[in-house]
């Protein structure tokens, strides 16, 4: 049986997590989307996915594990290091865009803060890392 | 503020680069093309780090088909400024290995050649320009960095 594909979202703030899950109802067809409240718990549910999620979108500003850490274990990590990972974040500080780059970010997204912004990004970023790029999950289902 | 969208392709003359290119000029994306099979001027811009470049680019593309990503990654990725620089291989096809040996390099992603370049890169600038913020790659911060002396020792590509 064909497994659907995985998005993965991270993010400790609900509001912004339920905006996310919101938007991508907008412009996603068959992906199953996988959330995350913290570090840990994303690395503990990514244990049990059968496949790797197409992308993740992580967010930086997070207690007790940051984006940054999350990022450098994943890419730590041959399980997970070819997954591509989105940084999701408010902020605007060139240093936390440029280390997300050295550390392995696959790209750097603004976080915007209204829905109908919200729905904008998504799409634009479905559009691209789903129907233009291809990812090493996406070998699964293509 | 984050740097604008700016293109550095490495590919051959083809009527696909062609078409490439008139899609970033269509979307007002600055860009500029180094011939893949000018192995010397390869050389100077990536062995130089870029330093001495009058354009440095905030996104590369590197056509597979064309040209080794391999060995120009490995001049980037090293470097302490470079390796921000976000690196998008396309070539033919969707084989699988090729895509996993894409994201192995530590590009940012593999993207198949599109039957029609113009539709493609609509939501291709649509997602780089208006919701990516890219790196602050600056000629001077390359050349102070420590490990420019390196990078320029390295082996020749």
């Amino acid at each position: 049986m064909r497994n659907r594909p995985v998005i993965a979202v991270v993010d400790d703030d609900e509001d912004d997590l339920f905006l996310i899950q919101e938007a991508f109802k907008v412009c996603l067809k068959e992906e199953k989307v996988v959330i995350a409240s913290s570090g840990m718990d994303l690395l503990s549910r990514l244990e049990t996915l059968p496949i790797l999620p197409s992308f993740l979108l992580l967010d930086l500003n997070m207690p007790l594990m940051s984006g940054f850490e999350v990022l450098a274990t994943l890419r730590a990590d041959p399980r997970y290091n070819l997954m591509p990972v989105l940084i999701f974040s408010t902020s605007n500080e060139q240093p936390d865009i440029d280390r997300a780059y050295e550390l392995g970010a696959n790209s750097y997204v603004k976080k915007p803060s209204s829905f109908n912004d919200y729905k904008s990004v998504v799409e634009d970023l479905c559009n691209f890392w789903l129907r233009i790029a291809s990812t090493p999950s996406s070998r699964i289902y293509q | 503020m984050t740097g604008p969208l700016s293109v550095l392709i490495v590919s051959t003359e083809t009527p696909e680069l062609h078409e490439l290119e008139q899609s970033l000029r269509n979307y007002g994306v600055p860009h500029r093309h180094l011939p893949a099979e000018g192995k010397a001027a390869l050389d100077f811009y990536f062995q130089q780090g870029l330093a001495d470049a009058m354009f440095v680019p905030t996104l590369i593309m590197l056509d597979i088909d064309a040209c080794e990503p391999e060995k120009i990654l490995a001049l980037l990725k090293p470097h302490p400024v470079l390796r921000r620089i976000p690196v998008i291989i396309f070539g033919h096809g969707n084989d699988p290995d090729r895509v996993k040996l894409v994201y192995s390099l530590g590009a940012t992603c593999y993207m198949p050649k599109p039957p029609n370049w113009e539709a493609a890169m609509a939501p291709f600038c649509s997602y780089w320009k208006k919701h990516v913020a890219l790196p602050a790659i600056k000629a001077e911060d390359i050349s102070s960095s420590n490990s420019y002396s390196n990078l320029s020792n390295r082996t020749p590509y």
